[in-house]
């Protein structure tokens, strides 16, 4: 079987079982841009998000071991990185300087552009002062195109809490954005 | 408005997917269900926007290289915790190295002794003794 037909449990499993590196690279080829995305969205901070997603990523690869392959590898994955997540987010700088991470995007020649870009601008700076749980749900759904289930079984909810939740965020962001 | 938990699961793909003119008549009844027209383009319009923020953050984040066997072994090592008493000791040993090279590096001066003996010396035939000369 080619390696690219393998699900992500089974090249987990090879990975584990036979130190398969190559497996593993498929895994990180696919999942780290996701992990980087989820992460610098929470944290407020691209860069960090990468880091973190690389610490992560280098913990599995120490400890492969710890995976149960008769679990969803891409949930377990994402568990992972929102327990590695909440640690850094213990860090009480970080709280309190996430809006001077927001970086201000360059403005545009013409007025329709600049009027875009400064929307962009409030959207993000909106989305950083959505509470931990809705900012999550939001960015587990649009930039990780996660299923409502996947999401439920990372957030520890059930799927109609998801739904609130994914709702109140569209809500209050439309409200902020007006 | 009805219980949000009950909204459909594919109202939230449709958000990311296609406005509300885009969206078949059966879809269109089933947000009207839940949400009005104004609304839907408004989160739409929300989901859209934070696709293309999404994007320029994606065009970043190229993935590095994965960890193998010998970055793991490497960071372990870079990173492996030696205690303070062993460093202390490390040196100590050292200094205690160097000044010993140095003592015995320095180089001694050995008196030379007289040559008292005479074997393996030529003599002059002039001074080769009378009795042990035979002339043949």
């Amino acid at each position: 079987m080619k390696i690219k037909e393998l699900t992500d449990e089974q090249l987990m499993e090879s990975f584990a079982s036979q130190n398969d590196e190559v497996a593993f690279g498929q895994l990180y080829r696919k999942y780290f841009p996701m992990m980087s995305k989820y992460l610098g969205w929470q944290l407020h901070d691209p860069e960090k998000g990468k880091d973190l997603a690389q610490n992560i990523f280098l913990k599995i690869y120490q400890k492969s071991s710890l995976f149960d392959t008769s679990k969803n590898f891409k949930v377990w994955l994402f568990i992972i990185a929102k327990n590695q997540m909440k640690n850094e987010l213990r860090n009480e700088a970080i709280r309190s300087k996430h809006l001077e991470n927001i970086a201000i995007l360059p403005t545009n020649e013409n007025e329709e552009k600049a009027d875009h870009t400064q929307r962009l601008q409030q959207l993000k700076t909106e989305l950083a002062q959505l509470s931990e749980n809705h900012r999550e749900v939001f960015v587990l759904k649009y930039s990780n195109n996660l299923t409502l289930q996947e999401i439920s079984e990372i957030c520890n909810c059930s799927v109609g809490t998801v739904k609130s939740r994914l709702f109140y965020a569209l809500q209050k962001l439309k409200n902020k954005l007006r | 408005m009805k219980n949000l938990e009950n909204l459909p699961e594919e109202i939230f793909d449709w958000l990311a997917e296609k406005t509300f003119s885009e969206l078949t008549e059966a879809q269109r009844q089933k947000v009207r269900a839940y949400l009005s027209e104004a609304d839907y383009e408004n989160y739409r319009s929300i989901v859209f926007d934070f696709q293309e923020l999404d994007h320029q953050v994606t065009a970043d984040s190229s993935a590095s290289s994965p960890p193998t066997s010998t970055t793991s072994f490497l960071k372990r090592v870079l990173n492996y915790p030696i205690p303070l008493y062993q460093v202390a000791a490390a040196f100590l040993i050292l200094a205690m190295a160097t000044f010993a090279m140095n003592d015995f590096g320095e180089e001694k001066n050995l008196p030379k002794a007289e040559e008292k003996s005479g074997v393996g010396k030529s003599l002059a035939k002039d001074d080769y003794p009378e009795e042990l000369v035979f002339n043949l």
